[in-house]
């Protein structure tokens, strides 16, 4: 029976227990959460003036790892970018950074980077971009721009992952050398003499594998082979429920587009002439059984 | 040189407690229980900050152009 239970949850972090789904699926959601939801990050960097220590390039790498706030609602989808459907520019933000050191140290913050519109400002303002002495300017423009972490983990807009729900049972709950648990895992503790399995979800599966190291035979370890605990960890790019929404488009979209690869290859092979398959030679036995396999499929 | 803006492994963004985590540290704070306080769970993230050495304070005076 599939169903999922939701244990934390913040614009931050999600943690869910995932139950009856096999571990492709959920790790194709995993996957897609980390290198498929796309969020901006800055792409091509114009350096007008830079006398500061660090070199351009550096430079240009730096302001490029910033996370930016990316509201997608303002953005064209991402295979629209990707496959130049719509004009280049509307899937680009502009950003603007004009820093005179004049007569001290100055460090210059992510929040001196300026965008054309402040919703797509950088996530975390306090971020160290570069420091500079007197007398040093600092002067770019800079283009972020709709991206995937399949690419470059700039893009990235989060952290996924998953482990196996651990299923304990404690056999012998008199046995005395289950006390080294009680300092690394909280999901077991001592009632009047007598060890109890409290949560099993206050430990982590690898902490619950090194008690029953430790106590052998009066614990027993094992997993569900489709219950998992579920967890995202978000950067800040979007809000959480926005960045699973997108996950779920683009996973949508993936499946959507196979299917459609399918059925065109499908309906090629079956408006091919059947007499072709005889000029080819002895070879097309197998072939033409396999065309009659998607024309059944098709119909 | 200076801070990384991500965690080199997981890619999670850093640069950002930096100077909240070596002030803290400064103060006399212990450093493990600072990163907790952060939420810097995951130990790629924890070296990535712990091991940090913070050298641009020392390069720059070198950058300066005489004009």
């Amino acid at each position: 029976m599939a169903s999922v239970k939701v244990l934390q949850y913040s614009d931050d972090y999600l943690k869910l227990v995932v139950e009856g789904f096999k571990p492709s699926l959920v790790n194709s959601l995993r996957r897609i959460l980390i290198t498929d939801v796309p969020v901006l990050a800055i792409d091509r960097v114009i350096v007008l003036d830079n006398t500061t220590v660090m070199y351009d390039e550096v430079l240009a790498h730096r302001l490029s790892m910033i996370p930016l706030k990316t509201n997608l609602e303002k953005l064209p989808k991402i295979e629209e970018c990707e496959d130049e459907l719509v004009d280049p520019s509307l899937c680009q933000v502009r950003y603007q950074l004009s820093v005179k050191a004049s007569d001290q140290v100055v460090s210059v913050y992510a929040k001196d980077l300026i965008p054309d519109d402040p919703d797509f400002a950088p996530v975390y303002p306090d971020t160290l971009i570069v420091k500079m002495s007197k007398g040093q300017v600092l002067s770019i423009e800079a283009y972020a721009k709709l991206g995937r972490a399949r690419d470059h983990a700039k893009w990235q807009a989060c952290l996924a992952s998953y482990y196996y729900y651990p299923k304990v049972q404690l056999l012998n709950p008199r046995d005395e050398r289950c006390a080294s648990c009680l300092e690394s895992c909280k999901g077991i503790a001592k009632k009047n003499d007598e060890y109890v399995i409290t949560d099993p979800l206050q430990c982590t599966f690898d902490n619950w594998k090194t008690c029953e190291e430790a106590c052998s035979g009066s614990l027993v370890v094992d997993w569900d082979e489709d219950k998992y605990v579920f967890w995202v960890e978000n950067y800040g790019n979007m809000s959480m429920v926005n960045l699973l929404k997108e996950a779920f488009r683009v996973w949508k979209w993936r499946f959507t587009t196979f299917l459609d690869v399918i059925r065109s290859e499908a309906r090629r092979q079956a408006s091919r002439p059947s007499e072709s398959s005889g000029v080819e030679g002895q070879g097309s036995g197998s072939n033409q059984a396999a065309g009659e396999g998607l024309n059944q499929a098709q119909g | 040189m200076i801070v990384p803006i991500r965690c080199w492994t997981c890619g999670r963004p850093l640069g950002h407690l930096w100077e909240p985590f070596r002030n803290r540290v400064l103060a006399g704070e212990d450093p493990g229980k600072v990163l907790d306080d952060l939420h810097v769970t995951r130990y790629c993230c924890r070296r990535t900050l712990l091991a940090h050495v913070e050298l641009i304070n020392q390069v720059l005076p070198y950058g300066l152009i005489e004009k």
